[in-house]
């Protein structure tokens, strides 16, 4: 069956015209037009939409009170804002309900590649609860030392902007969140935003603040099972991210390239973040074949029928992260499986040597460990096979020397 | 003569002489309390004149007497103080002396006309005028005057208060109040263009849209015609249908199909290139006006001067040519973006005004001239170097050019606010620095540095 996307705005205009420019994708997608909130709900009624599509200011109920609605009876489907709204309150709305901001004028490229993208990452996980998992996510919960680092920092009057990025770099909860508002269209007027930290300096005091005023930014992890694993799972990141961003800087890389594999190492567990949060259950089962035996990956697919990673590049995906990142995040098991995973490059690479670095770090035999997790075809492909060794001796220098 | 006549004299000369005796005592002590009365008057008087000057001496404004020659009689500490001259220095010396040349005459004609009017009291009247100390330096003063009369000479007292203070806070405060308006006005032009730039953007999106459509289907209809146009052929090859196949081509004649076949891709090809132009223009406006940022946030600056480029192209195209050689490495720098784009876009209009004043003098009107644009890194700092062939500034102008309302620019055309507002906004609230080489007839270059966080310059250092 065709995916159903649903456009809704309040000029006949917009919706008769983005009608005939993706006249293209008639043969993909099955669409259809509504003028206004009352009447999107009326049809999504008859027949829900898996993508909805709609303009932030209207009569009667807004872009934002229509995505409220939508969130609730139809979790799976992904909501996205087309908007010329030029005003900062109303976007504030838009935060938790919708998953990306998209401005007026948009090409029907970048909406068909972001429709498209995000469909294809769905794809990847099974079965409509699953994916409403997802789609359901507005944040993820921070560990107990982000919040600890964190809440001190945001009481203070005039909130210490450069603190607070290092914090929010260093927990993936808050660094997706972040790059998700600043790459969206309203507040990421200029370039893709490669860094958490540049993010918040690009959010600013007055937008920060209003964030916190707004929403709960800190959403801590519920007492029960899985909060041991899920601290353990935040400081587990944080090393690899910044082995990753090491790396990449050793391999030459530029600025750029240095931040998206320090996001990619820091997010490489988004996925598993996700599960632990919205399906503690669930994840309590993984938790318990791992003793048998089982490595937490493959406990992972058995219980939930596809890697974490999907997960985790799915959230990337409809969030709007740098597509470098979601690519990586993707493939940061066996990198040379797919072929286009080449588009993502040095980060790739970086974060995935540092994800195998650090869980060999503590075994009997740590080079071995990580031999035997990393993908040797595609370090081959880099010449960087050999390298793999030095990478360990360097970075346990630099940990002991700090 | 006898005794007894003798006695009689002796008691007389006796009660006279104890007469005299009471008489001396009496005078003595009104003597001495004469002269102990004179002496604390003395020593009241001279307490009082002591106080006198004292009070002179502190009075916050320096004091003149000064005789019917115009020379000085008599002077405070202040007075001193003020004009940096020793009280000797100072005595005898022509009032007049005092005051810088230029408005030695506005100082005697203030004299004459209060020497004509002593009945009123002139002390209230104040006017202001020019001082000029030992050093040379001159300060903005206050003056006063009173004519008085002393043992039938007259005299004049003169009050000069140095207002260099009191002159330099009001041209803060003035500053100030210019500096916010002009913070209120970028503000809600900003909140305008970003509403205007809504209110463009929608109709952009299906205009945009819409045109997308025409090319698309433009070229889907073409190779229905092209299915058709053998068909066509196919029949008259065969000599079928004459009558209706000369009525599709008298048809595709009258609507000149070749040239619709080849104009119409190009004319929808042209309009998606002038959406596309009205699209970054409006976005540029709107990252140009940046609403609501009153804080200091990471900048590009390279795209900064782009955006900046694309809104003031009005201002430069008829003028110049401008080529930017931009640091592509050069890291982002914290800087409050409205104001580092007001800034540039106040060195590129007067990069183009400077451009216009030599073409004009030259008589080379449309002449383009040239704005060199080059950002790069030196010394832990982000540069911005804005070149233009212009008419250049003077050695003389030079030293003012940031004051606040120089210019020399016609009317209409500048305030005079621009440079002095790009010069507070660097050093003071970006911690940098803005400095200008120009040579007349030949060009000007403005540089801007602008510090880097501190990460970067950490990045730049190793």
């Amino acid at each position: 069956m065709k995916p159903r996307i649903l456009f809704v705005d309040d000029n006949n205009n917009i919706l008769m015209g983005l009608r005939r420019m993706l006249r293209g994708m008639r043969g993909d997608w099955a669409m259809d037009f509504a003028e206004g909130g009352e009447m999107a709900l009326a049809k999504l009624d008859s027949a829900p939409a898996d993508v909805v599509v709609t303009d932030m200011k209207m009569p009667g109920m807004s872009g934002a009170e229509l995505l409220d609605e939508v969130a609730v009876r139809y979790p799976r489907s992904l909501r996205l804002i087309l908007s010329g709204e030029a005003d900062p309150e109303a976007t504030f709305r838009t935060i938790a309900t919708s998953h990306q901001f998209l401005q007026k004028p948009s090409n029907s490229e970048r909406l068909i590649a972001i429709i498209k993208a995000s469909l294809e990452r769905r794809g990847a996980v099974p079965g409509a609860e699953r994916q409403a998992w997802v789609t359901g996510t507005s944040r993820l919960a921070v560990s107990r030392a982000g919040r600890d680092r964190l809440t001190p920092l945001l009481r203070q009057e005039s909130l210490p902007i450069e603190e607070i990025g290092e914090a929010f770099a260093a927990e993936p909860a808050l660094a997706a969140k972040v790059m998700q508002l600043a790459n969206s269209a309203y507040f990421g007027v200029g370039d893709p935003v490669s860094s958490p930290k540049a993010a918040v300096s690009l959010l600013g005091q007055d937008v920060l603040r209003a964030l916190l005023r707004e929403e709960n930014l800190l959403p801590a992890f519920p007492e029960g099972f899985c909060q041991g694993y899920h601290e353990r799972t935040v400081a587990f990141s944080r090393d690899v991210a910044d082995l990753a961003a090491w790396i990449a800087g050793q391999q030459g890389g530029g600025a750029q390239e240095i931040a998206l594999a320090r996001l990619a190492g820091l997010l490489h567990a988004l996925g598993r973040l996700l599960l632990c949060d919205q399906a503690p259950e669930d994840y309590a089962k993984v938790l318990a074949m791992v003793p048998a035996g089982a490595t937490v990956d493959d406990a992972e697919r058995e219980v939930f029928g596809c890697a974490q990673a999907d997960f985790g590049a799915y959230l990337a995906q409809i969030w709007g992260l740098p597509q470098t990142v979601v690519d990586a995040l993707r493939h940061l098991d066996r990198p040379s499986a797919l072929e286009e995973a080449e588009r993502a490059g040095l980060p790739l690479l970086a974060a995935h040597s540092a994800l195998g670095i650090v869980s060999g770090l503590n075994a009997a035999d740590p080079l071995g460990a990580a031999a035997a997790q990393l993908d040797g075809d595609f370090l081959a492909r880099h010449g960087c096979k050999n390298k793999v060794g030095d990478w360990m001796d360097g970075w346990q220098q630099r940990e002991t020397a700090a | 003569m006898d005794a007894d006549v003798l006695q009689k004299r002796l008691a007389r000369e006796k009660i006279a002489r104890r007469q005299a005796e009471t008489l001396l005592e009496t005078k003595s002590r009104d003597l001495f309390l004469a002269s102990e009365q004179i002496s604390q008057s003395a020593q009241m008087i001279k307490a009082q004149s002591q106080q006198l000057q004292a009070v002179l001496d502190h009075a916050m404004a320096a004091i003149f007497l000064v005789d019917q020659e115009d020379k000085i009689v008599r002077s405070n500490r202040v007075a001193e103080l003020t004009f940096e001259m020793s009280k000797d220095d100072m005595l005898g010396i022509n009032f007049f002396d005092l005051f810088s040349p230029e408005s030695q005459d506005a100082a005697r004609h203030f004299d004459a006309v209060s020497e004509l009017h002593q009945e009123m009291n002139t002390s209230d009247k104040a006017i202001e005028s020019i001082g000029r100390r030992k050093s040379g330096g001159t300060f903005p003063m206050e003056l006063s005057i009173t004519q008085l009369d002393m043992d039938g000479s007259s005299f004049t007292v003169w009050i000069c208060r140095d207002v260099s203070m009191r002159k330099e806070a009001e041209e803060r405060r003035v500053k100030l109040e210019q500096e916010l308006s002009q913070a209120q006005k970028l503000e809600s032009l900003g909140t305008l263009a970003s509403g205007i730039a809504h209110e463009i953007n929608t109709p952009v999106q299906y205009v945009s849209d819409n045109s997308h459509f025409l090319k698309d289907s433009f070229a889907d209809l073409l190779s229905v015609l092209a299915a058709q146009g053998a068909l066509v052929e196919a029949a008259e090859a065969a000599g079928l249908l004459g009558e209706e196949i000369a009525k599709v081509k008298a048809c595709q004649e009258e609507a000149d199909l070749d040239f619709l076949r080849e104009e119409v891709p190009s004319s929808i090809e042209q309009t998606l290139d002038g959406v596309a132009r009205i699209s970054k223009i409006v976005t540029a406006i709107k990252e140009f006006a940046h609403p609501g940022a009153s804080e200091k946030a990471l900048v590009d600056v390279n795209k900064a001067i782009e955006t900046t480029l694309t809104v003031a192209r009005n201002e430069w195209k008829y003028l110049a040519e401008v080529q930017t050689d931009f640091d592509e490495s050069l890291p982002q720098v914290p800087c409050l973006p409205g104001e580092i784009n007001q800034v540039i876009l106040n060195m590129v209009v007067n990069a183009a005004h400077a451009i216009e004043s030599k073409q004009s003098q030259e008589g080379q009107e449309g002449v383009l001239g040239k704005i060199t644009i080059r950002t790069g890194k030196a010394g832990g700092m982000a540069e911005i170097r804005i070149s233009d062939t212009g008419c250049g500034i003077s050695e003389g102008d030079r030293k003012q050019i940031f004051d606040p309302f120089f210019t020399t620019k016609g009317v209409g055309k500048g305030t005079g606010q621009g440079l002095s507002i790009a010069y507070g906004s660097i050093t003071q609230k970006h911690g940098g620095s803005i400095s200008v080489e120009s040579q007349v007839g030949v060009g000007t270059t403005f540089t801007i540095r602008l510090p880097l966080g501190e990460e970067a310059a950490l990045k730049e250092a190793v």
